[in-house]
């Protein structure tokens, strides 16, 4: 695939009107460069200088533009150059907006949830100088932009297409070689007879050597001829499986070969580009940024007393990518170490830190439901079997997940049973509800 | 270095000497810069990062496509075998019952 017009300048003002065209064609291969409006080689067609004229009506009339253009160019009088400088103008919020979501997207942590604000506000601002000083390279950007889209969808498409075939391949792989290895053994099987046929076998052989000995040398070269003729067909058959066998064999290795190999290849190519994002310094602040974002979120939802609020916290951290792995482009995780490292800690660390508190928090909360539960109230132990019904349906409480989930909350009921006083009716009125959801927890079901 | 040369930068880019468009950048962000000077180094990294992926999937959407072409070519073949599997087997199967 290559880019159509490579060479060819962005448009100049007074020249040709040109603009920019990106398009895929029949074959599905992407086509990028500028082309002429109106006829080509005539001019601008009468259409294009009336469209050129309202355009010009449209900048002149705008007035955030004319500031910034006579803060620039306070003398500027070339309409061509004018309506140059408009255009970029009017592409720098989709430009800005679209490079601010491919930046966000492939740059920075998806644990971000906005890019630094300077990052943002600079950006902002450079493309509107840009627009002034270098309006082709934000035609430029939008080419660019255009690209990454369209071949990021026909990408996904042929990943998908390629995935598809060798699922479909696969199996009927499996199912060639079974059948083959079916045919095989029949072969091998032919012109063998069951043991039980063996005393019919020795009639018909006894019948032969008579017929033999009677016919004399014809019947006997006839059979011999037969004989000659069956073996060889056997072997040719032989010969026929054993080529399919490794034709199979071959498309089986090359398909499954084929998934791996286009996983290195993507490796490959991407570790060719990481060294430019190597200490570079705007990744670097977006980096630390991000960590320290990062750092203050996971931090102040592990403050709160709230269970809700840890159990947030922990999604949060799930969703904290491993620190390792840069996603580089759809599919590729590229080793680097320029990502940036979020949070501050290992999520290991956090993770154990984590762990404790929600723990603490079950129990106080558990405890709590206890405490209000009584005879005289009831809904203190609906309150209760809420609470555990809650966590058990998630099914989660940091690391906790499963047996282990419902043995952790088994054991601190168990040891709550201590502190009631058999004596005490109210206590006793506890002890027995607990006792009963202590039950149904180890039955594996809800309370 | 005081101004942030795009023209130059946009040149390497072309050319695909990153190494040489990131080092200009890097100089020109260690220098004092304003919000506009520092944003429009920006958008040039972003654009340096942005054409570099795109020459990226350029390469990856060459060798996805002769490995689809491959895996095709493949398929061709696997159908036309198991035809004849099938029909082989299937003569193995009526020599059983006669």
């Amino acid at each position: 695939m290559e880019r159509i017009s490579e060479n060819t300048p962005p448009p100049k003002p007074g020249e040709l009107e040109m603009k920019a065209h990106v398009a895929v064609d029949a074959a599905g291969e992407l086509h990028m460069g500028y082309e002429p409006v109106g006829p080509q080689g005539y001019g601008p067609s009468k259409e294009s200088v009336k469209a050129q004229e309202k355009e010009l009506e449209k900048a002149l009339n705008d007035q955030k533009f004319n500031e910034d253009l006579r803060s620039r160019y306070p003398d500027i009088e070339s309409q061509e150059s004018i309506l140059q400088y408009h255009r970029a103008y009017e592409q720098i919020d989709d430009v800005g907006a679209q490079l601010m979501s491919f930046a966000q997207e492939r740059i920075f942590d998806a644990a971000l949830e906005q890019e630094p604000d300077d990052f943002v506000e600079g950006m902002r601002s450079g493309l509107r100088e840009l627009a002034f000083s270098h309006p082709e390279i934000i035609f430029d950007l939008d080419l660019d932009l255009q690209e990454h889209h369209l071949r990021t969808a026909k990408l996904r498409e042929m990943e998908d297409e390629f995935s598809a075939i060798r699922k479909q391949l696969l199996p009927r792989l499996e199912t060639g070689a079974a059948i083959l290895s079916q045919q095989e053994s029949a072969l091998k099987s032919a012109g063998r007879f069951p043991s039980a046929l063996q005393p019919a076998l020795n009639f018909l052989g006894g019948m032969f050597n008579t017929l033999r000995n009677k016919g004399g040398r014809n019947f006997q070269s006839m059979l011999e001829k037969g004989r000659e003729r069956l073996g060889r067909h056997r072997e040719e058959r032989r010969t026929h499986l054993r080529a399919q066998r490794e034709k199979i064999e071959e498309y089986q290795s090359h398909a499954e070969s084929i998934g791996p190999l286009l996983q290195m290849q993507k490796k490959k190519l991407g570790e060719g580009a990481r060294h430019i994002l190597e200490g570079f310094p705007p990744l670097k602040e977006a980096a630390d940024h991000a960590r320290e974002e990062a750092r203050k979120r996971i931090l102040s939802l592990m403050k709160s007393p709230e269970l809700k609020d840890l159990e947030r916290a922990q999604e949060y951290l799930d969703g904290l990518k491993d620190n390792e792995t840069l996603q580089f482009f759809e599919g590729l995780e590229l080793d680097s170490t320029v990502r940036p490292t979020v949070p501050l800690r290992s999520k290991e660390a956090i993770q154990s830190e984590l762990d404790l508190l929600l723990q603490a928090q079950l129990t106080t909360d558990l405890d709590e439901a206890i405490n209000h539960m009584g005879s005289s109230n009831k809904d203190g132990f609906h309150q209760l079997r809420e609470l555990i019904n809650r966590v058990l349906i998630k099914d989660r409480l940091g690391s906790k997940q499963g047996d282990k989930l419902r043995t952790f909350i088994f054991n601190v009921l168990k040891l709550k049973m201590h502190d009631f006083d058999q004596n005490n009716q109210e206590d006793r009125v506890k002890s027995s509800r607990v006792n009963a959801l202590m039950g149904a927890l180890k039955g594996g079901s809800s309370v | 270095m005081n101004t942030l040369e795009e023209k130059k930068i946009g040149a390497l880019l072309e050319e695909q000497k990153w190494e040489e468009a990131k080092r200009l950048l890097s100089t020109y962000l260690d220098s004092d810069l304003s919000l506009e000077e520092k944003g429009a180094a920006y958008v040039a990294f972003v654009s340096t990062y942005l054409k570099m992926v795109n020459q990226i999937n350029e390469q990856y959407e060459l060798i996805l496509e002769n490995m689809l072409t491959d895996l095709k070519g493949d398929r061709q073949e696997i159908l036309a075998l198991d035809e004849k599997m099938q029909l082989a087997d299937l003569d193995t199967a009526i020599d059983k019952l006669s």
